[in-house]
């Protein structure tokens, strides 16, 4: 046997053993297939009900401006030896 | 040292100090280990109130049976768990964690972090799962 963990809206957090069951939390024969927080507790019965995954961050591409020319890395080489010890 | 003589070291010392160490499993995660469920932010309502401390083994993700770490803790504060790795080939510092907080009654589980060095951090219970949480009686501040 196990017990649900629910949130308000009866979405199950986690599950637990019955022995770790504290007052007011359902108590189950058997655990939904797969992620159990894909599932409401509705009524005594398991609800397939995912929650919609996260959009994916967009990577950001670098610009033209996040690189410096050779010529430019040149100059900032040149200086930084020319100033050297100074 | 190999952990028997690290236990039976601290039995010793516990038994010259007359003090006496209890720690007793108080709460498992029964979604199946092969299958570990994600872990959004919630309470654990617990009768916590004999214990001083606890541990809890924390699971590093849904997709690595076999890795976890522990966190100790005491009660009434927050401690979090950090779990990071250093990828290899990808060139960047991985960073798992979450917030736990235990008191007399309840344990709490904040939302876990998962951030790359590379790419920030974001939301994301599939890492830093608890898998159970040991109450221990007998610490003395």
């Amino acid at each position: 046997m196990y017990a649900l963990n629910l949130d308000t809206d009866r979405r199950i957090l986690s599950a637990t053993f019955e022995k770790y069951s504290t007052e007011g939390m359902p108590k189950v024969e058997v655990l939904p297939e797969g992620d159990v927080s894909d599932y409401r507790y509705v009524n005594g019965e398991y609800v397939y009900e995912p929650l919609p995954e996260p959009e994916p961050e967009p990577t950001p591409e670098p610009s033209g401006s996040d690189y410096v020319t050779y010529d430019e890395m040149a100059k900032a080489i040149r200086e930084g030896v020319n100033s050297y010890g100074q | 040292m190999a952990t028997n003589t690290n236990d039976k070291a601290l039995q010793q010392l516990l038994n010259i100090s007359g003090k006496k160490v209890d720690m007793k499993l108080l709460w498992e995660n029964a979604s199946p280990t092969s299958t570990l469920s994600t872990f959004a932010k919630q309470k654990i309502t617990l009768d916590l109130t004999e214990y001083s401390a606890f541990v809890i083994i924390i699971r590093h993700s849904t997709g690595s049976p076999g890795q976890s770490s522990q966190l100790i803790m005491d009660k009434d504060v927050s401690h979090y768990v950090s779990l990071v790795n250093a990828a290899g080939a990808g060139g960047y510092i991985q960073n798992r964690y979450r917030v736990f907080t235990c008191s007399n009654d309840e344990v709490i589980a904040g939302d876990a972090w998962f951030g790359r060095s590379d790419t920030g951090e974001k939301i994301d219970n599939s890492v830093a799962i608890p898998t159970s949480i040991y109450g221990i009686k007998g610490v003395k501040k």
